[in-house]
């Protein structure tokens, strides 16, 4: 398959899109502000993977190389929009002095997760995102973000702190 | 430690999540993969045709540099062989039988690939070399056709100046049947001239007259030959091609086709027209241009065009909701005071005008031909041919398809159009003033269709055919 899209064959490059469209269309929704700038980041990305799938070198995976250049199509749309890395002010900041037991987030499925991350600010979301579900460091999101280390590394916090918060007051709601 | 327990469980819970992907989305990278693939088959057909022009000249050339040649070693023996055989004056009864003859002999070979007119004129003759030309005229078949103006002998100079011209081989059937034509009734009359003069027996002063009439009637049909565009060949034989080189600039007004591909997009066709008005574009350029014929030019060059749009667009920018409350206080009667407020409100809506310059840029090879004729104080011209495309950008502000943003774009609108808009066809007029030996001055009203749609996605069709008047100079660069 991924000959066949080096030759530029539709076929091949259909089957491709319909392997890995929807997984890639989660990755997408994550980094996205609304449903249609993921469709865009989508459209676009899958438009790169066939532009330069001949640079893909058969070392390590198929799937994380088009994921990475997934979300650095992803990451291109956001800088467009210049992303705010500021400081937000956490109203909730002293509820949660400390960590949410999993007892309190385990039943929270995907669609959920998607729903409290999507609500963070897009500067904790794309930090967020980058760290903890892709696995980069702080130096390559930070590079690949043109911000610092230690921005990364607060935005991390504070995303994760946010997200607690939101999974706290869900719980409220329940109860 | 909870806390990479939290990260952990997202991580597990995300990256391997599946989401809806819209119907349409394959339909939608498959429409913006295309016009990638497009301009290779531009590029060949491009090439296809400079290819197919650049072979033509070079025949041309070839063709009739080599025609030259053979004409130039022949003639002198032509001219011997047919030279003075009408006016043989010791050859009374068979020149008058002859001519006819010769008539029949000669006709055919006006079909034939090329002829040569070579005349000459003097008033000397020898019998010796009558009987010559009487032998040599027995030969039925000849390449070239030698059209006798008096006894001769066959150095003599010609009585018409450089009056040998060429007719080429396979140039143009219609020209050269015209010209056959005019070279077989010049001959054809000038035989039976010679018959009648030979029976009549006049003398050598009225063969000169007639003689003299037969040669004006031969100059009016090489006259008539020049006119359709046969060359005349320069001193040394060779076929002189003419080169110029013309710059110009053209004011130009486009029009632009601008249809949906479904009544999806019917809305946003109708947006942008509203939106997007034409105004004054230009065209400028440089090409050379090379003399096929007297009249007959191949042009090509460079050329940069700019279609300029209006782009203004009316958006919602601020709305603005004013609640009014007026208390009024009624005191009916001491002790009895009734308070009224009466409640209104009313919207105010605001809307700024977004206002810029779309432009439409392309650089362009031109491959034309140019049909000229007139006088050394004006000329008329016809040109026609294609406009290849080598590369386009644009400028300016977009609406997207999906009607929603306005994309603010700085060189160029991503997928939205493309970078090379394919081949055109050219159609102009033109009028052409000498001012002097080398230089003159053009107008050449002209049309531009563009086959090519330059829009990017399948969601709209978008082409442009711009009208102009070019106005520019015309250098002659060989001046012979």
């Amino acid at each position: 398959m991924i000959q066949g899209c080096i030759r530029q064959d539709a076929k091949y490059q259909r089957m491709l899109f319909q392997q890995y469209a929807s997984t890639f269309m989660a990755v997408c929704q994550r980094y996205a502000n609304s449903a249609d700038e993921a469709e865009d980041m989508l459209q676009e990305g899958f438009i790169r993977i066939f532009r330069f799938i001949h640079q893909f070198k058969f070392e390590g995976s198929f799937e994380g190389w088009m994921r990475r250049i997934m979300v650095n199509t992803a990451l291109k749309q956001l800088q467009k929009k210049r992303i705010n890395f500021t400081e937000i002010k956490d109203h909730h900041a002293d509820t949660t002095q400390q960590s949410l037991e999993p007892y309190a987030y385990s039943h929270l499925g995907a669609n959920q997760l998607m729903e409290l991350i999507n609500n963070l600010p897009t500067g904790y979301k794309t930090v967020f995102n980058l760290v903890v579900i892709e696995g980069y460091s702080h130096e390559e999101v930070a590079e690949m973000l043109g911000i610092q280390p230690g921005t990364s590394r607060s935005q991390l916090v504070k995303a994760r702190k946010m997200l607690q918060n939101q999974i706290i007051a869900l719980q409220k709601v329940a109860v | 430690m909870n806390d990479n327990l939290f990260d952990a469980f997202v991580k597990e819970k995300l990256q391997t999540h599946k989401a809806a992907v819209p119907a349409d989305m394959w339909e939608r990278i498959a429409a913006t993969k295309e016009p990638n693939r497009r301009p290779i088959f531009i590029w060949w057909l491009a090439a296809g045709f400079l290819l197919v022009s650049l072979g033509t000249i070079a025949y041309w050339q070839w063709n009739g540099n080599s025609l030259t040649a053979n004409e130039n070693a022949t003639t002198t023996d032509n001219t011997v062989a047919k030279a003075t055989q009408p006016y043989s004056n010791n050859k009374n009864d068979n020149s008058t039988t002859k001519a006819p003859n010769q008539t029949q002999a000669i006709a055919p070979q006006t079909t034939s690939a090329s002829a040569t007119i070579a005349t000459a004129s003097n008033n000397n003759s020898s019998a010796s070399n009558n009987s010559q030309n009487t032998s040599d005229n027995t030969k039925p078949q000849q390449n070239h056709l030698s059209i006798p103006t008096n006894n001769t002998q066959p150095s003599n100079t010609s009585a018409f100046g450089n009056s040998a011209f060429t007719v080429r081989k396979k140039s143009n059937k219609k020209i050269r049947s015209l010209a056959t034509a005019s070279i077989s009734n010049a001959t054809t009359t000038a035989n039976l001239d010679a018959a009648t003069f030979n029976a009549s027996a006049y003398d050598g002063t009225i063969a000169w007259q007639r003689q003299f009439n037969n040669a004006a009637k031969l100059n009016t049909a090489l006259d008539a030959a020049s006119m359709i565009g046969l060359d005349c060949p320069s001193a040394n034989g060779r076929i002189p091609k003419t080169w110029y080189i013309e710059a110009y600039t053209s004011a130009d007004m486009a029009f632009r086709n601008l249809r949906s591909a479904s009544s999806a997009y019917e809305s946003y066709i109708s947006k942008r027209d509203s939106m997007e008005n034409s105004t004054l574009s230009y065209t400028t350029g440089v090409r050379g241009v090379i003399g096929l014929t007297n009249q007959l030019f191949l042009k090509t060059g460079v050329q940069y065009s700019q279609i300029n749009e209006r782009f203004s667009q009316r958006i919602e920018n601020e709305r603005k909701l004013t609640t009014v409350i007026t208390i009024r206080t009624v005191v009916r009667s001491p002790g009895d005071t009734l308070r009224v407020s009466d409640t209104s409100s009313f919207e105010t809506v605001g809307y700024i005008t977004r206002r810029g310059n779309n432009q439409y840029r392309s650089f362009d090879i031109p491959v034309l031909l140019s049909y000229e004729w007139g006088n050394d104080n004006w000329k008329l011209g016809i040109t026609g041919g294609a406009i290849i495309n080598v590369y386009s950008w644009y400028k300016g502000n977009m609406l997207d398809s999906t009607l929603l943003p306005l994309l603010p774009t700085a060189t160029h609108t991503g997928n939205l159009y493309k970078h090379n808009i394919g081949i055109g066809a050219y159609a102009s007029m033109s009028i052409i003033k000498p001012i002097s030996n080398t230089l003159s001055i053009f107008a050449e009203p002209y049309l531009r269709y563009n086959f090519g749609n330059i829009s990017g996605n399948k969601a709209f069709t978008q082409r442009f055919h711009v009208a102009g008047v070019q106005l520019g100079i015309r250098y002659q660069i060989n001046n012979h």
